[in-house]
């Protein structure tokens, strides 16, 4: 499952990871019924002027951590790093797809840091959400 | 400017809280999140299965945290999630204990918003710190 990610080239694409997002994926993701809020309830959501459902912005840092897993594999739950900023909110029913591409291999004492600018996109190729996710390789493992 | 952005002061302690990390709560937000990594269910390089790197998404959030939650309940209607940063350390494993403890690292005004940044540190029952993350939220002025 996992890539070689320290040998990928600067600006290889990662597999994408997509998911179709309902108001279900959302309420459920948000704890509904048991919190009631703009992520889960349409009348609470509309009271604040939304559309409707917003879904929260941390179901895409998911949806990003899982496409960082396939990539960095297991060291990705010790070493790795994530940094994300959440630009427009998502009204379901909305495909949201994670995308990444290395930007840098930057060595450092003991191992080797990947970097990869990671982004998520609404169905009209928008960024929904942009950053950053790195992990370090330890020289032994590479 | 909001009387409550004014009482945040950056080191406030946020509160602590703690709770098991059952095998249904990892199943749940498997399956909110579509997770299709056999290692939430079954066998990971770890050992037996371990939890999504990102489950504790929504820890700042919880009631637990006593003098956030009085915050946000005040400031429910332009609270907007802006940026959220992980650093992950150790898997966490199901069945163990988590404790959740938070504070505020920072309040910044840029433009016309305001924003506030905490963090949240999470470790098992072991001592062993899982997770170590921030939030940044757009206190919107009225």
């Amino acid at each position: 499952m996992e890539t070689k990610s320290t040998q990928v080239a600067i600006g290889f694409e990662l597999t994408p990871v997509s998911h179709f997002v309902t108001i279900e994926t959302s309420q459920a993701y948000s704890g509904w019924p048991e919190q009631k809020n703009w992520h889960t309830d349409e009348d609470v959501a509309k009271k604040y002027n939304f559309p409707g459902i917003v879904v929260q912005g941390n179901l895409g840092s998911a949806y990003i951590s899982q496409m960082c897993t396939k990539f960095f594999g297991a060291r990705w739950f010790t070493h790795g790093r994530l940094s994300l900023s959440f630009k427009k909110p998502v009204f379901p029913p909305q495909c949201l797809t994670a995308r990444g591409a290395v930007r840098e291999r930057v060595k450092e004492e003991g191992g080797t840091r990947v970097t990869i600018d990671v982004w998520l996109e609404n169905e009209a190729a928008e960024k929904v959400t942009d950053g950053t996710a790195s992990c370090v390789y330890s020289s032994t493992n590479q | 400017m909001s009387r409550e952005f004014n009482d945040v002061k950056a080191g406030e302690d946020l509160g602590q809280y703690e709770y098991r990390l059952t095998p249904g709560r990892i199943l749940k937000y498997v399956e909110a999140t579509e997770d299709d990594c056999p290692w939430f269910q079954t066998e990971s390089p770890f050992g037996g299965p371990i939890a999504p790197a990102t489950i504790f998404d929504n820890d700042g959030v919880r009631p637990g945290l006593v003098r956030w939650r009085e915050l946000r309940d005040k400031v429910q209607t332009n609270l907007l999630h802006a940026k959220q940063e992980y650093e992950f350390h150790n898997p966490a494993l199901p069945g163990k204990k988590i404790m959740v403890r938070a504070r505020f690292v920072r309040k910044y005004i840029k433009g016309k918003r305001t924003y506030v940044t905490y963090e949240y540190i999470n470790t098992d029952e072991d001592g062993r710190e899982l997770v170590h993350m921030r939030s940044t939220m757009c206190w919107l002025t009225t």
